[in-house]
């Protein structure tokens, strides 16, 4: 199965450097998102639970996108059929989905944080970087996972980009509040760690949880 | 399978049950100290909502029969279960506002545990029709609607203990609910009200089953009819359980 | 006046508890009444194929 999930990663990756179509977008998305923010509540400087939650909220949404178009070439150039009818486990699909979606977060991340530095951060989270790092990447999977997983659900449907940001801002919810609440005190005037341990906690539940159902039950989607 | 066989005595086992409960809350359950009156809807909106989340829970575990057997009965059952408790989650949130307003206020709170997990639980969920309806063979369209079932099922429980933890420090909890502090006479109500509601969750479930199963035979049944006429044999598929076109529409 | 152990307070309070009652029974009774109208168009389905059975003279 690793073989058969790294040879559709590595696709999927080919077609990302060449068309360039998710990370950019991503990017570009919350960068403006970020200059709404400081427009939206007339802000120069935010620190605290504000930078937490507008850094957060913004990443969420770039979640979205990302998703949007993780089956787009499947969908669009028919290779789903092919993917299917390939004897591997539908779960290497997911795996590939997945780490790739993983990627592409780090990607944005590498580019939104210090723009969010910049931008709108007051205070400096160089200090706190590691920590910052830690949730990043927790964080990052339970996106990643439950992205996937709901891209693969509403492939088939009809109004697919409707249903996607219906169906996964519930689901990532708990994602946020447990991420925003890490890093609020990362973020604060005086930064510290704060209950670092009780929000990773719920981060890991979270990821084992989501990792775990979408393993067990992504071989029942894209069946046909 | 008939599933209006012993619906009759659950019905009124139901309306026996709702009666008692109703007997208790107001006339044998003692007024609460702080909030007097307004207590009583606590044993209206904690039964409505325990009795949603093992609506959806018991959803999710159908949805898992179903990918395990194949069996469309499974999913019908998940449906009916999910569509229930969507129906009770919409009560939770309006009796949950209507007695914040009344203690407090306020119209919302957010720092109540229940109504805001209920909040991100109901939005959720409704998109649980939206993406039934949004797949037309029916065959997928169950597959499909049972992992939702399964993954929402999951996030139920992580989404509570997300919330709870969110709001645990920064403000206390506002309304009192189950509480293990409750004294005697207001725990024997709750129960009462819980094992009522729950009742009543079982039998309009039943209901709504028989009901479903009555018109898909009777849709089976016109098939074989019509079929017989222009001499062919077979039964034809399945309909889907979210039809998008729905038979009948027309007339 | 009533000689039961609880006295309605007929003010805002009692106003809110009817209402989040009210909204209860209200919602069950929407839900019968759609019951209601599934069983129905079965009812009619139920006539309609009993003609074409009677035609087939089955």
């Amino acid at each position: 199965m690793t073989r058969a999930a790294a040879a559709i990663l590595r696709k999927d990756l080919l077609i990302e450097v060449r068309t360039k179509q998710s990370v950019p977008a991503m990017a570009l998305f919350s960068v403006t998102a970020f200059v709404l923010f400081h427009f939206g509540l007339d802000r120069d400087r935010l620190d605290g639970e504000l930078a937490s939650g507008v850094l957060w909220v913004t990443l969420l949404l770039a979640t979205v996108l990302a998703v949007n178009r993780l089956f787009a070439h499947e969908r669009e150039q028919g290779g789903l059929d092919g993917l299917l009818l390939a004897p591997i486990d539908r779960t290497a699909v997911f795996v590939a989905k997945a780490v790739a979606l993983y990627l592409y977060l780090v990607l944005l991340e590498l580019v939104a944080i210090p723009a969010y530095a910049i931008l709108l951060l007051g205070p400096s989270p160089v200090d706190q970087l590691p920590a910052l790092i830690a949730v990043l990447a927790l964080a990052n999977l339970g996106l990643a996972t439950v992205g996937a997983l709901v891209a693969a659900l509403a492939a088939e449907a009809r109004a697919r980009d409707l249903l996607v940001p219906l169906l996964l801002l519930p689901l990532l919810t708990p994602v946020l509040i447990a991420a925003a609440r890490a890093t609020e005190p990362l973020f604060a005037v005086h930064p510290e760690t704060g209950e670092l341990g009780k929000w990773a906690g719920v981060l890991g539940l979270y990821d084992l949880v989501f990792v775990l159902l979408s393993v067990a039950v992504f071989d029942f989607l894209l069946e046909d | 399978m008939l599933y209006g066989k012993r619906l009759a005595p659950l019905a009124f086992t139901a309306a026996a049950l709702f009666a008692l409960a109703l007997g208790l809350i107001f006339f044998y359950a003692p007024l609460d100290a702080d909030q007097g009156f307004m207590q009583k809807i606590f044993y209206l909106h904690v039964p409505m909502a325990i009795v949603a989340l093992c609506g959806f829970v018991a959803g999710a575990i159908m949805a898992i029969q179903h990918l395990r057997t194949g069996l469309r009965q499974w999913d019908v059952r998940s449906y009916v279960a999910i569509h229930l408790s969507i129906i009770l989650g919409l009560g939770v949130l309006v009796t949950g506002s209507i007695w914040a307003r009344a203690s407090w206020g306020h119209w919302w709170l957010w720092d109540e545990p229940m109504l805001v997990s209920f909040l991100i639980i109901f939005l959720l969920y409704c998109c649980y029709q939206p993406l039934r309806f949004s797949i037309e063979d029916p065959e997928r369209q169950g597959r499909y609607a049972s992992v939702f079932a399964i993954t929402a099922g999951a996030f139920v429980p992580v989404n509570f203990i997300a919330v709870r933890l969110a709001e645990q420090y920064t403000h206390p909890r506002v309304l009192s609910e189950t509480g293990g502090n409750l004294p005697g006479e207001m725990r024997l109500t709750f129960l009462v009200s819980l094992v009522a509601m729950a009742s009543l969750f079982v039998t309009l479930w039943k209901v709504e089953l028989t009901s479903k199963n009555a018109s898909d035979q009777l849709r089976k049944l016109r098939r074989r009819l019509e079929g017989a006429e222009a001499g062919a044999d077979d039964e034809g598929p399945e309909p889907p359980i979210a039809d998008p076109e729905p038979v009948g529409a027309m007339r | 006046m009533i000689p039961f152990a609880v006295d309605v307070p007929l003010d805002d309070s009692g106003g809110y508890v009817f209402a989040a009652y009210s909204v209860f029974v209200v919602l069950v009774l929407i839900y019968v009444a759609i019951i209601g109208r599934k069983i129905s168009r079965t009812e009619r389905e139920v006539s309609e194929l009993s003609e074409i059975a009677e035609k087939r003279g089955l």
